[in-house]
Parts: structure tokens; C-alpha cells; sequence
């Protein structure tokens, strides 16, 4: 796309992404006004209740992958594709019953990284922060690339610019509010999503019907409508365990378990992922519908902007523009503060100052901030690579760690033997089914190979798990 | 993805008969890519078309899908997995 393609003209892209910018800088400095130590810069002072909960677990999971990799994997994989980027609802759905239990066992946790440090070891520790920061850079990097190129083909604001105005906005807010400003703005944020993909999917309903995108897909791309679409069933439960993975182990979703109010993080979680279930529906069916509109998709990941904007003109050119704002917005933040927290934590704190005050880390946290925000700035500025295949590079990383994570949390057995070898022999399988046979097997074998071998360590482990050593990570 | 150059309007035509006596319209209007999906496996023969009904030489696409059996095969290791998973989160710490 460039400027003469996009729908929306400059000026306006521009009025919007000042306007927007303007209010959550402004909000995220009035939020962390006051935040004076670490746990309240970190952890919003552990005591986010059930409403902004629940809206930060579904914005946070709102993000440039659900309007754009949701769409494309529609138009790619069919009714199929797009029920099986729906999956990625259960990973918010089991961490429900984690998160509580992960607030009983580690009432002054900090981390998930404090987690595999003290129920695993040192070894285990350094492969898990290894996966982690290579996944939540990867999607740090991929959303701001999306914003980049999002704005770009809406409004014809350059990629540069675009890409660099969302991710300093949300340095700026993030560094200043930390976890406080994070949660306040993704409630605003998640309320503007749900209203603009109601409007949008409303309006695209009212431009052609459902029966028309059938008889379209049924003469032009069959495929899409075949329940035995042999890469789309393959693809099902690989997001699924993809979208476990990302969830159970990272460090954006950990925080919050800390976060939230004694009693909540069950049910907010699980809230978050009913509010969050039926986006990628809709922003699917809008891909589905391209055909039928006669809307030419110039590429995959851009086919549900462009579908809205193409139907629905300026205003719907408008409205995505909002919503994909949001959307980025409310990831990117989470993101940033979860990893910044991540490498305070479990890296200057643990291994290079243990006695630093609380008001230190703080302003450690705030520097770390900084740092990620130039350095996914650095690497998104030449544009390298698709968003699909830089997301689900990750995926074998991520499903490794799942069986880990899961009988660490509930098992007393699980040993350490089972943790490591789970996640390198995990990890090895899923990237070589990667490169051998595609991206859309890599997770689920990764996951498979790491369950038999953390299971067989646990059946033979001798060792059992001290719980209370889990509660000494203040 | 298809590409393509032309200054004015086209209509893409796809058929499974090189001599295009049955055609499907994929789409019409002045744009110069189209992202291609959704085919059975087979041969197809893509062709673009413009307003005076001056065609372009034919394209021929083959598509091969993953076998069904792997697909199969993978979906069930999957749904073990999950429910797998599943089970151990829901039957909580039973060895406390």
C-alpha cells in the first residue's frame, strides 16, 4: 500500500493519531502519579478489581495479530482458520484457575520468571528467560511493525512515522504509569474495540449477506468451506496450544495474577476471554466476505482494514483506524511493562543488586522501558519480514513450556530433569517440524514432545516439592 | 499472490480447461494484485481480461494439498494433548 491507495487522507490519520496519542499520555502520566516503589510502578499496588481486570485481559489479547493474522487466516485456512484463531481463547480460559492458584502459592511474587527460579532452578531459569524475552521481543516487534503498516495503508502516513509515533506513545505512558496506567488505558481501549468491531461488523452485514458470501466462496475458493481442509484442521490445535503457551508462561499475563485482587484473577480471566472470544470471528467473516464485495486483497494480513475501509469508506476507514490504534496500543503497553518488570526482576534484582530499594527498581523498571522501546524501534525500522512468520517462529519456544509450567504449578513431583529436558527437547522438535513441514505443526509437536518427557520424569521423580519455597520470591 | 501491470480496468479469470470454455470471474476493477486461496487440488489456468476482451497468455496454477491422513493423524495427537492439559488444570494439586 502507499499513500495514493490509502483511504483515508493524511491529514485526518494524522488529527487522529495526535488526538489519541495525546489522551493516553495524558491519562498514563494522571494514573501513575501515584506510584512510588516498585510494587506500585509493577503491580498496580496488587489491587486491580474484577471490571479493569476483566478489560485488560481482553485488550491485552486484542492485538494487531487479531485484525490482521485473524482475517489472513480465514482467507487462507477458511471457516476452519478462523474458528481455530478462536482457540486462542483458552488460553486465557485455563490460566483462570492458574492465576488464582499461582496468587495462593506466590502471595509476593513478582514474576513468572520468579516462578521457574524457585520451583525449577537455575537452569531451567535461563532457558525460560531465554524463550521468553525471544517471544515477547518477537511481538513487541511485530505489533509495531503492524502499527507501521497499518497506519501507512489507512491514512498514507509513512511506515516510519507511523510505526514510530504509536511505539513512542506508548513508551511514554508506560514508562511514566506502569502497570496502573497500563490497566486504566486498556479499559478505555477495550470499550472503544468492542463498540468499533460491533459498528463495523453491522456495517459490512448491511452491504451484503451471508448467503452471497456463501455462493461466493463455494464458485471461487471451495476450499475454505471444506471441513476437511487437511493445513486448517491441522491449524486448530496448534493455535490452540500456541495461544496456551503464550499465555501460560508469559510474564504479561503473570502479572496480572499478581495484580489483580485477592479473589478476582479467575474470574477476570475468564471474563476477558468471553469478551474476547467473538472478535476474531467477526474480523474473520469480514476477510470471508472479500470475494463477495470484490475487494482486491493486495495482501493477506491487510485484508480485514481493507475490506472495512473499502465497504464502508472514510468512516470506516476511521473507525479501524481507532480500533487497530487500540488494539496495538493495548498490547504494546502490556508488553513493554511486563517485560521491563521481567528483566528488573529476574536480572538486575536477582543477579546484579538484591539489595536495591524498592524506589530503585522503579526507576530501573522505567529505564528498561526505555531501552525496549528503542530497540524494537531499531529493529522495525527497515521492515524485515511478514507478520506470520516472525509471530510463529515463537510458537515451538512457547508450547515447550506448558507442561512445565503446569505440573510445576500443581505437581509436587515434577522435577527439574522433567522442566529442562521438556523444554530443549520440546523446543528442538517443534523448530525442526517448523522448517521440515511448516509453521502450522511446530507448536502442537513441540508441546507433544515436551508433555511425554516432563510426564515420564514425573512418574519416575522421586523428589517432592516444598510448596512454601514458592512464597519466598519478595 | 498474483501481480500484474495494466493501465486500465481488468476482470481475473480462472478455469480448469485451458481453452477457458468454462470460466469463473475472481474479480474486476483496477487493482494489480490479488491474493489467491481457497482451490481443490488440481490444475487451473488464470488469465486477465480487459474491457475490449484483449486476454493475457494463460497462467497455470497446480495445487497439492497436505495429505488428509497427516492432517488427521496431528489433529488427534492435539485434541490428547489439550485434553491433557485440560485435565491436569481442572483436577487441581492432588498430592499436597
Amino acid at each position: 500500500m502507499n499513500e495514493a491507495a490509502a483511504i483515508l487522507p493524511p491529514t485526518v490519520g494524522w488529527i487522529l493519531l495526535a488526538l489519541f496519542s495525546a489522551l493516553w499520555v495524558g491519562l498514563g502520566f494522571y494514573w501513575g502519579r501515584r506510584n512510588k516503589s516498585f510494587e506500585d510502578h509493577a503491580l498496580a499496588g496488587r489491587n486491580i478489581g474484577l471490571a479493569l481486570g476483566s478489560a485488560t485481559a481482553a485488550a491485552t489479547w486484542i492485538t494487531s495479530n487479531t485484525t490482521m493474522l485473524a482475517p489472513q487466516f480465514a482467507l487462507e485456512l477458511g471457516v476452519w482458520g478462523m474458528l481455530a484463531y478462536t482457540t486462542a481463547s483458552f488460553g486465557l480460559f485455563l490460566f483462570a484457575p492458574m492465576a488464582g492458584r499461582i496468587r495462593k502459592l506466590m502471595p509476593t511474587g513478582y514474576t513468572s520468571g520468579d516462578f521457574f527460579r524457585l520451583r525449577y532452578g537455575r537452569t531451567a531459569w535461563s532457558i525460560f528467560m531465554v524463550y521468553t524475552l525471544f517471544y515477547s521481543l518477537t511481538w513487541l516487534v511485530s505489533m509495531a511493525m503492524a502499527g507501521g503498516i497499518l497506519l501507512n495503508a489507512l491514512s498514507g502516513i509513512p511506515y516510519a512515522w507511523g510505526m514510530t509515533v504509536i511505539l513512542g506513545v506508548c513508551v511514554a505512558y508506560t514508562m511514566r504509569g506502569g502497570l496502573a496506567a497500563v490497566i486504566g488505558t486498556d479499559f478505555i481501549q477495550s470499550l472503544i474495540i468492542i463498540v468499533g468491531v460491533v459498528i463495523v461488523g453491522f456495517a459490512v452485514l448491511s452491504h451484503v449477506s451471508v448467503d452471497e458470501i456463501h455462493h461466493n466462496l463455494e464458485a471461487t475458493r471451495p476450499a475454505l468451506l471444506n471441513v476437511l481442509f487437511p493445513a486448517a484442521i491441522m491449524a486448530i490445535f496448534n493455535n490452540l496450544l500456541f495461544g496456551l503457551g503464550e499465555v501460560f508462561h508469559n510474564n504479561v499475563w503473570w502479572s496480572r495474577a499478581f495484580a489483580f485482587r485477592d479473589g478476582v484473577g479467575g474470574k477476570a480471566f475468564a471474563l476477558g476471554g468471553l469478551i474476547w472470544f467473538p472478535i476474531p470471528v467477526a474480523a474473520g467473516f469480514i476477510a470471508l466476505a472479500s470475494g463477495a464485495l470484490n475487494v482486491p486483497v493486495p495482501a493477506a494480513d491487510m485484508v480485514g482494514p481493507l475490506v472495512v475501509a473499502d465497504v464502508l469508506g472514510e468512516f470506516g476507514a476511521i473507525a479501524i483506524f481507532i480500533v487497530v490504534f487500540c488494539s496495538l496500543a493495548s498490547s504494546l503497553d502490556s508488553l513493554l511493562a511486563a517485560t521491563s518488570d521481567l528483566i528488573t526482576e529476574d536480572i538486575y534484582r536477582k543477579l546484579m543488586r538484591p539489595d536495591a530499594p524498592l524506589e530503585t527498581l522503579k526507576k530501573v523498571a522505567q529505564y528498561v522501558t526505555l531501552a525496549l522501546g528503542l530497540f524494537t524501534w531499531a529493529v522495525c525500522l527497515p521492515r524485515i519480514g511478514t507478520l506470520a512468520s516472525v509471530l510463529f517462529f515463537a510458537g515451538p519456544l512457547v508450547g515447550s513450556m506448558i507442561w512445565p509450567i503446569v505440573t510445576g504449578l500443581y505437581w509436587r513431583r515434577a522435577s527439574t530433569v522433567g522442566a529442562v529436558g521438556g523444554m530443549l527437547l520440546g523446543a528442538g522438535v517443534g523448530l525442526v517440524c517448523y522448517f521440515a513441514i511448516g509453521w502450522y505443526v511446530a507448536t502442537l509437536i513441540a508441546t507433544a514432545v515436551s508433555m511425554v518427557w516432563v510426564l515420564a520424569c514425573a512418574h519416575f521423580s522421586k523428589a517432592r516439592f516444598d510448596w512454601a519455597k514458592l512464597s519466598e520470591a519478595a | 499472490m498474483l501481480e500484474w501491470q495494466s493501465d486500465s480496468p481488468v476482470s481475473l479469470e480462472i478455469s480448469t480447461s485451458p481453452d477457458f470454455s468454462k470460466t469463473k470471474q475472481l474479480y474486476a476493477g483496477s487493482a494489480h494484485r490479488y491474493f489467491l486461496s481457497g482451490l481443490a487440488n488440481g490444475d487451473y489456468y488464470l488469465r486477465l481480461k480487459t474491457l475490449e476482451g484483449q486476454t493475457s497468455t494463460p497462467l497455470l496454477v497446480s495445487v497439492v494439498h497436505q495429505s488428509l491422513n497427516r492432517a488427521l493423524f496431528l489433529v488427534a495427537i492435539g485434541a490428547l494433548v489439550t485434553l491433557a492439559v485440560v485435565i491436569t488444570i481442572l483436577r487441581g494439586a492432588r498430592d499436597e
